[in-house]
């Protein structure tokens, strides 16, 4: 077991300075290593066995499973009721009038595992979008400030370097900024294109597959359908042909198990919470994220909350002076440097910005 | 799955300067990655089993020896009639009972396509490697620094100088050749990207357009029509007739169905190439055309470095770019790639100021 996810491991790792935020990361880190390990546990055949074994008369079993394999196999909906072993085989597989009777091919089985690992890099997408146009710039600022021991001179160096840039790059974040959201924003859309996805995949079974499956414990045992039975048999039909001795069409009815669809099943009974919280969690930060945009006292709030151990009327002048793009950054640095730091920063920024009222106007216009 | 993708993925990783720009990255190394990762999935027998399964009684090592080699075949005249809800079965009657001679159609590529695709990933290397060959570290040299001191003021000042020291010296030469090679990738990429349209065509017989329709079909929502055109090019069942000496002399006919598990993937494989291929081609020429219209319009290769000074003034942007050459020009449009904005800015600047000590030699202003 350890074998099929060692590989995983080097996906925890965690990032020094951290550019983005717990919502973010839910995304690419957390979904990204639970579909990939998914996608290994579907492919390990040491646990589940063969994906497909089927039993045919008269013909080479190797040969039928590959048929089927390829070819998918079906069930009969109208068979999923009825006691096992007295009216159907089991719930789906029983007897069928080909041409004439209503049949349900499945052909997402093969593609389970593949489907699973495109999804984790689709994940991943939003995340390497952030990261190649941030280009380094926060771990440039941040730099060593991070740790709570630094020798005095070094910090009081990098400190300055810190404020000198704020001060020379004031109101020049904003596309910095932006992008981030935009990148948040492709986020909540990934999840919700994910959503719809999935259900065209699963043949429009997926966006009810959560609630059918919560529903169906709490119904009476004779007259329901287990929905995980309908979406993910284990048992199924496949029908082979081929010319007989004289030349006409024999058919052969063969009876196949999957038995991924054990693990199949499981899968996305998680999947479908795991989305629906996912998408409300991205939904909720969207609103934040707006809500941010839309308001400079709320800014000034998170600041405050952020740098506690500051003064409140510098976080205040600060909070006035910047624009969301600044203030973003700001927000984004005092997470990652260490606070007693963060408060000095904030202070020298205030002293700076008070004394600089004039000249801190003009610069962006200025040579 | 997961083990096998990832070393691919560096492919994709960041560099701290970026040699390519976006589109050169997108054609040549994306294509790459793609490219092996299809062929990975195409050559291991881990999700698809076999590549050739036959369907007889004995000897069966060497029919399948035999059918894969010399091409198995399917029936150029067949039309399938699809099955009422899309799956298209491999009935004998479908393949057609006998086919004369001249009919067959044999599926020569089916053993290849993993070559093909690996020999294409090769071609589409190419102009990258090349590229990285020729320009041996120039622009890492000239920015590297600056990723990791930007923010320190007096190390980027003295880098800015240098920097300003490169480019008031006369790299004309050094500078033009470096242009030339660079639009000799690109003009490579863009014939690649063409010679591939012919390779395939060739290769599958008639792939782009018979492509298109499965696409259209498969855009309306149409799965027959999908079937039945992948069926063609990319059939899953096929005949296969072996002759071997009987008792008496004459030779005996062995008839065989056989099953090509590897066309399941190869359909979708290549539904998704088809679109990237052109997708490519088409961005690649769209630079191409960028290309062209920057050699030929002076006046746009000023707006161009002025959008990415920030707007700087026309006039003093002029006197910096007095002594410019082209291949000056695309140099410094790099270096303008791969550091910040601001500093670039200020580097255009420092060039205007050591420009407008010169005295200017009459006939010498020509961007």
């Amino acid at each position: 077991m350890f074998d099929v996810f060692g590989s995983v491991k080097g996906l925890l790792k965690i990032d020094q300075v951290c550019i983005d935020n717990n919502v973010f990361r839910m995304h690419y880190k957390a979904t990204v290593i639970i579909l990939i390990a998914f996608s290994l546990l579907v492919t390990s055949r040491q646990y589940i066995g063969d994906p497909i074994d089927c039993i045919v008369d008269e013909i080479p079993l190797g040969v039928m499973d590959t048929y089927c394999w390829i070819y998918s196999t079906f069930t009969v909906p109208e068979r999923l009721t009825g006691i096992t072993g007295r009216d159907v085989v089991q719930p789906g597989v029983g007897s069928h009038v080909e041409g004439e009777d209503e049949v349900k091919y499945h052909k997402y089985y093969q593609w389970v595992c593949f489907v699973l690992f495109f999804q984790a890099i689709l994940f991943y997408v939003p995340r390497y979008l952030w990261k190649s146009w941030e280009g380094g710039r926060l771990k440039m600022l941040v730099m060593d400030l991070n740790s709570p021991i630094v020798n005095d001179e070094c910090k009081n160096d990098r400190k300055k370097i810190l404020v000198d840039y704020f001060i020379g790059n004031l109101n020049r974040h904003n596309f910095y900024a932006f992008r981030f959201f935009v990148c948040e924003a492709l986020n909540f859309v990934n999840v919700i294109g994910q959503i719809y996805f999935v259900d065209f995949f699963l043949d429009g079974e997926f966006s009810t597959y959560g609630s059918d499956v919560l529903k169906f414990t709490e119904l009476e045992p004779d007259e329901r359908i287990d929905p995980m039975a309908r979406v993910f048999p284990k048992v199924t039909k496949c029908t082979f042909h081929k010319y007989g001795p004289s030349g006409s069409v024999q058919t052969h009815d063969g009876l196949c198990v999957l038995p991924l669809n054990i693990v199949n099943e499981k899968i996305y009974v998680f999947l479908w919470f795991w989305f629906i919280i996912l998408s409300i969690m991205s939904g909720i930060s969207l609103i934040y994220r707006i809500a941010v945009v839309a308001g400079p006292k709320l800014r000034h709030l998170l600041l405050r909350a952020r740098s506690r151990l500051a003064e409140s009327e510098e976080v205040e002048l600060v909070a006035n002076k910047c624009n969301i793009g600044d203030w973003f950054l700001l927000y984004q640095l005092g997470k990652n440097i260490d606070p007693l730091i963060y408060k000095e920063v904030i202070s020298d920024l205030s002293r700076e910005m008070s004394g600089d009222e004039h000249s801190a106007h003009k610069r962006p216009f200025d040579a | 799955m997961y083990a096998a993708v990832k070393p691919l993925s560096k492919y994709l990783q960041f560099k701290s300067v970026h040699i390519y720009d976006a589109i050169f990255t997108l054609h040549s190394k994306v294509t790459v990655a793609l490219l092996l990762a299809c062929t990975f999935l195409l050559s291991s027998k881990q999700y698809f089993g076999d590549p050739i399964q036959c369907f007889g009684d004995k000897d069966m090592d060497y029919v399948h020896a035999f059918c894969w080699i010399y091409g198995a075949y399917v029936s150029d005249n067949v039309t399938v009639t699809p099955l009422r809800n899309g799956a298209a079965q491999c009935r004998p009657d479908a393949v057609s009972k006998v086919v004369p001679p001249e009919n067959r159609n044999y599926i020569t590529y089916y053993q290849w396509v993993v070559l093909v695709l690996l020999l294409e990933s090769f071609v589409f290397y190419m102009p990258a490697f090349l590229w990285k060959i020729w320009e041996g570290g120039r622009l890492k040299h000239l920015c590297d620094d600056f990723h990791k001191m930007a923010v320190c003021k007096d190390k980027s000042r003295t880098h800015l100088r240098v920097l300003v020291n490169y480019f008031s010296s006369d790299y004309k030469e050094t500078h033009f050749r470096y242009f030339v090679s660079y639009v000799f990738c690109e003009i490579l990429n863009l014939s690649i990207s063409i010679l591939n349209f012919l390779l395939l065509d060739v290769f599958f017989g008639g792939f782009w357009g018979r492509y298109r329709n499965a696409l259209l079909s498969l855009y309306n929502g149409d799965y027959n029509q999908w079937n039945i055109i992948t069926m063609a090019v990319f059939p899953k069942c096929a005949k296969c007739e072996m002759y071997k000496g009987g008792p008496s002399g004459s030779s005996n006919i062995y008839d065989y169905l056989c099953l090509l598990p590897l066309n399941i993937l190869n359909e979708k494989i290549f539904a998704f190439l088809w679109i990237w291929f052109i997708l490519v081609a088409m961005l690649i020429s769209l630079k191409f055309l960028y290309r062209l219209a920057t050699v030929l319009y002076p006046g746009m290769r000023l707006q161009l470095l002025r959008a990415r000074a920030r707007f700087m003034p026309k006039k003093h942007l002029q006197v910096a770019l007095r002594n410019c050459s082209f291949g000056d020009w695309f140099v410094l449009m790099r270096v303008g790639n791969n550091i910040s904005p601001e500093l670039f800015r200020k580097l255009l600047e420092e060039l205007y100021e050591a420009q407008s000590l010169i005295k200017i030699p009459p006939g010498a202003d020509k961007i």
